[in-house]
């Protein structure tokens, strides 16, 4: 008897772009920044940020609201 | 609240590093998307500058290319709406609000909204931010009755007319255990019944209570003898003398008696902490130096063990005289809004028949709270709306042809 298996795997590589209403997913909440200037509000001194930083169910409570202005250095 | 400025395109002349070096930029965040990852996910019709606005849940609010610092404000309000009306969100503007050097729960007490404390009265305050806890009896605010709250409204009679400078609305609410607007030895005598869960607080369980204090002079002093048909646990009185008089309880060793002296009367409370009643129906004062004290500058207030407040009478030298109410009154009830039940006081002028009713919004009577005659005085019941729905109703009270009513507001 033969058994014959196929197996497809498909890797899909994409960056989500976000739709007013939408949740921004976990993975792209992880997203690591270098800090260049300034402090972070929740007083952490590493660097780095993240928006899963601010997110309230995963840093014991602490709700934020988030502005973000992207710009180009020019 | 996050507002931060990200830098997409590191390949231009400013890198992260310029930018640290740049000092203060609108007091924002400065952070830096090497790999447009960022960008991509949030960026605005593929445009330079893109904005966008995340809520306290992660889900984007707002994306634009242009947005000015007024409705950036209005933006960042409208999430802050609607983050305190999450009941499971915990909406922070500010790291260290009350800039006391520490972030905790505290630091929300400016927004008056701290949905991940303790709320006891619901009142929508966390209770580290609540100034007022609104828990009856409960006078120093810390959540439990005990003998310090009782302690507290002692000191509350014996300050007189310095009440209102030296306590909060909140204590004098928290005090006010019958509801009369009165806060007398009735109140602590219902106080220590809470604390002690002992009694049960059953304001017609002695409802007949009288009393007669003979007044005479014995060289200087004063001699009060109350006489009464029933246990006492504690007397309050007040004089009007312009001086401080000693005043002595005759026997009664575990009655503790304290004095204050204060804008030309001298308070005077008895009672013991267990509301252990007196001796014997009979009590007598001496009034050192009182002899020139008459009946027009005594009052006195006697309540049982039940926190029932006697009807009193005064005779000095064959002048009798009665104390109590001059007129008809209705109290607010207390608490209100209340689940399910709260004390309603009246007070009358003098023994009569009394008829205190509960009626809906549309009038129709749906509980009678209290009918048949009573004696001159204060006098508060009980009244258990538990088998009545929630909403508006009102208390009437007819007495001799006077007709008060009140409103109260029953929330399950």
């Amino acid at each position: 008897m033969l058994n014959k298996l196929l197996l497809v795997v498909m890797f899909s590589f994409s960056f989500a772009l976000y739709s007013v209403g939408q949740t921004v997913s976990i993975s792209d909440q992880q997203l690591s920044l270098s800090i260049c200037n300034g402090h972070e509000p929740n007083e952490e001194n590493d660097g780095v940020m993240s928006l899963y930083d601010y997110n309230g169910d995963f840093n014991g409570g602490k709700y934020y609201v988030i502005h973000i202005d992207m710009a180009a250095s020019w | 609240m996050l507002n931060f400025t990200n830098f997409d395109d590191p390949g231009q002349p400013y890198s992260c590093t310029a930018w640290a070096n740049a000092g203060p930029y609108d007091d924002n965040l400065i952070t830096e998307d090497a790999g447009y990852s960022l960008w991509s996910d949030f960026q605005s019709n593929s445009g330079f500058p893109s904005n966008v606005f995340i809520d306290h849940n992660m889900t984007v609010f707002w994306k634009g290319n242009f947005v000015s610092p007024s409705q950036t404000s209005l933006k960042f309000n409208q999430m802050l709406d609607a983050c305190e009306q999450d009941p499971n969100a915990n909406c922070l503007q500010c790291s260290d609000c009350d800039a006391d050097g520490t972030e905790d729960d505290n630091d929300n007490c400016p927004d008056l909204y701290n949905p991940s404390q303790l709320d006891s009265d619901g009142d929508s305050l966390g209770d580290e931010c609540d100034d007022c806890h609104n828990l009856l009896g409960d006078v120093n605010d810390d959540l439990s009755n005990d003998v310090l709250d009782a302690i507290t409204v002692v000191n509350m009679i014996l300050s007189g007319t310095a009440l209102e400078n030296q306590f909060t609305e909140c204590q004098l609410a928290d005090a006010n255990m019958d509801s009369n607007p009165v806060i007398n030895i009735i109140d602590v005598i219902l106080l220590i019944n809470l604390i002690l869960d002992e009694r049960e607080t059953d304001f017609s369980a002695d409802a007949d209570n009288y009393a007669v204090i003979q007044m005479s002079s014995e060289g200087s002093d004063l001699l009060l003898r109350i006489e009464s048909n029933s246990d006492i646990a504690g007397v309050e009185m007040t004089i009007n003398s312009d001086k401080y008089l000693d005043t002595y309880l005759k026997d009664n060793s575990h009655i503790e008696t304290l004095s204050n002296y204060n804008d030309d009367a001298l308070k005077v409370i008895s009672y013991n902490v267990f509301n252990e009643p007196f001796d014997s129906h009979i009590v007598e004062y001496r009034i050192a130096d009182g002899a020139m004290i008459d009946q027009d500058d005594l009052n006195v207030i006697i309540g049982s063990p039940h926190g029932n407040e006697f009807y009193i009478t005064t005779n000095y030298n064959g002048e009798v005289k009665e104390m109590g109410p001059d007129g008809y009154e209705l109290y607010d009830p207390y608490p209100n809004p209340f689940n399910p039940s709260t004390q309603v006081s009246f007070s009358i002028p003098k023994e009569s028949y009394v008829s205190l009713k509960a009626f809906n919004l549309i009038g129709e009577e749906v509980d009678t709270i209290f009918e048949g005659y009573q004696i001159k005085g204060n006098h508060t019941y009980t009244w258990n709306a538990s088998s009545l729905a929630s909403g508006v109703y009102y208390i009437k009270m007819l007495s001799d042809d006077r007709s008060l009513s009140t409103k109260v507001m029953l929330l399950k």
